[in-house]
């Protein structure tokens, strides 16, 4: 029996660091659902006809959309991941427990959404960049092509949480389908089922829901929806995994 | 495109990357050389946008509000003599007309705007065709397109309009998440005849012995001197 006493937080802070090689693969699987959504905005996400009497105009719409979708993609994969037993054996060459587990998962998923937020603004000037110079059309509108230092901001700090968001909500459906061996097939079942009845009930119920996270204009409160959300999500998925934590 | 051609190819790609990663036991560096070389594309890039030019842009040619030539306005509600856009005339057609004849006048294919003036000291029916086109070029079609051109046969006027110029253009959207909190929004409708700032109008020269007759329908309107 050792006599050295271990706090939390040096428990935590190894098992994050730890994490963070152990799961490269979160930060491979990224860059390659990046690049791939790098190409699919090469065709244009929207576009559109005009017509006027000696003038006809096709015009192609680009934005930074398939980049933010397969990376919310991507990190909701990823925490469902996260709470799967084989991966949550691995959290075990260290001295620690369930809480201390759930923590560095978290953080490595904070960092996660830290870096693909990073990521995914500076793919938006790679998407400017490769239309400008690779494709043969003249661009018409440069208001909406130069981004600010307050829109760079802006960007980052929103899908800073937007993908940690998803995360916490990857974490605890992840977290609910270990309770029992047939919820991982009911649960997105319940899920998407709830959804519409709540839609059928009440019209415009997820509408409503995502007006309420991503129409916030103020950023404190933006900042106030997503992080109590996100951390009753996590403490759900924690005192659920407490109590259904037995390792074999 | 459609969701589900993405998915597939996202899923093979992914696959793939697995299927090689493990065969080739990819490990723990070649994960972070790989987030390492994908951020110094992006830092590149992002220095290669620092240096795309405002003026490479459409809109940055297009003069402000009540500055536009707007030559159909200008010479019929402002006076301004059609001489004044000698720069824009692109071709012209001249007819011998009997006097006391009617003639009646017809478009083909496109309508545009007629303006018509009354010469007290000429012979001729003068047909003048004056276009102004936006600077960036039309994309080159196939086939015949046409050309404009005016006959007159049988006293019918008849205008013949080429094929409508095609342009391809592009253009950035700024929305979510760039301007969540800012009182900008992106503006994703068009503008772009605004832009191209495109014009095209025929001036007619009609002696004072002609009639000129023509459907309501058509856009034509008289100078009054």
């Amino acid at each position: 029996m050792s006599l050295n006493r271990v706090n939390a937080s040096d428990i935590v802070k190894k098992q994050f660091q730890y994490k963070l090689k152990a799961y490269v693969g979160v930060f491979t699987s990224l860059v390659v659902v990046q690049i791939i959504a790098l190409i699919f905005s090469y065709g244009g996400t929207g576009g559109g006809f005009s017509s006027s009497n000696g003038i006809d105009v096709r015009y192609q719409t680009y934005t930074v959309d398939n980049v933010i979708v397969l990376t919310s993609l991507w990190a909701l994969i990823h925490a469902i991941i996260l709470t799967t037993k084989k991966d949550w054996q691995h959290a075990f060459p260290f001295v620690g427990n369930s809480w201390t587990n759930n923590l560095s998962n978290i953080l490595l998923l904070l960092f996660a959404s830290i870096i693909a937020a990073v990521l995914t603004v500076l793919s938006a000037f790679a998407i400017r960049v490769i239309i400008f110079h690779f494709v043969n059309e003249d661009l018409f509108r440069s208001y909406t092509f130069f981004l600010t230092a307050e829109n760079i901001l802006s960007g980052w700090y929103v899908l800073t949480f937007h993908f940690f968001f998803i995360c916490a909500i990857g974490y605890f459906l992840g977290t609910v389908s270990r309770i029992h061996p047939m919820l991982p097939i009911l649960v997105p079942v319940i899920m998407i089922g709830l959804l519409i009845v709540f839609e059928q009930i009440h019209q415009g119920f997820m509408i409503e829901i995502a007006t309420f996270y991503y129409e916030e204009t103020n950023p404190a409160l933006f900042f106030v929806k997503m992080v109590t959300t996100s951390t009753i999500l996590f403490a759900v998925s924690v005192f659920i995994s407490n109590r259904t934590e037995v390792r074999t | 495109m459609s969701v589900i051609p993405i998915f597939i190819i996202l899923i093979v790609i992914i696959g793939g990357f697995l299927f090689f990663q493990n065969r080739w036991n990819l490990g723990r560096k070649f994960g972070y050389f790989l987030l390492g070389g994908y951020t110094l594309f992006l830092v590149i890039t992002f220095v290669v946008y620092l240096f795309i030019p405002v003026d490479a842009f459409l809109d940055e040619d297009f003069p402000e509000d009540g500055e536009t030539k707007d030559m159909f306005h200008s010479v019929v509600y402002n006076g301004v003599p059609i001489k004044e856009f000698a720069e824009f005339e692109k071709a012209s057609w001249d007819f011998n007309v009997a006097e006391g004849e009617s003639i009646w006048l017809t478009t083909e294919y496109y309508d545009f705007p007629v303006i018509i003036e009354r010469v007290d000291d000429q012979e001729e029916l003068k047909v003048t065709l004056y276009e102004m086109l936006p600077d960036v070029e039309p994309v080159e079609l196939f086939g015949d397109q046409g050309e404009d051109g005016v006959v007159l046969q049988s006293n019918n006027l008849t205008i013949y309009s080429r094929e409508p110029y095609y342009y391809e253009l592009g253009q950035f959207e700024k929305e979510f998440p760039f301007t969540r909190f800012t009182a900008e929004r992106a503006e994703i409708y068009m503008h772009a005849l605004d832009i191209l700032n495109f014009e095209k109008l025929y001036y007619i020269h009609l002696p004072e012995h002609v009639e000129l007759l023509y459907s309501p329908d058509m856009y034509v309107e008289w100078l009054r001197n």
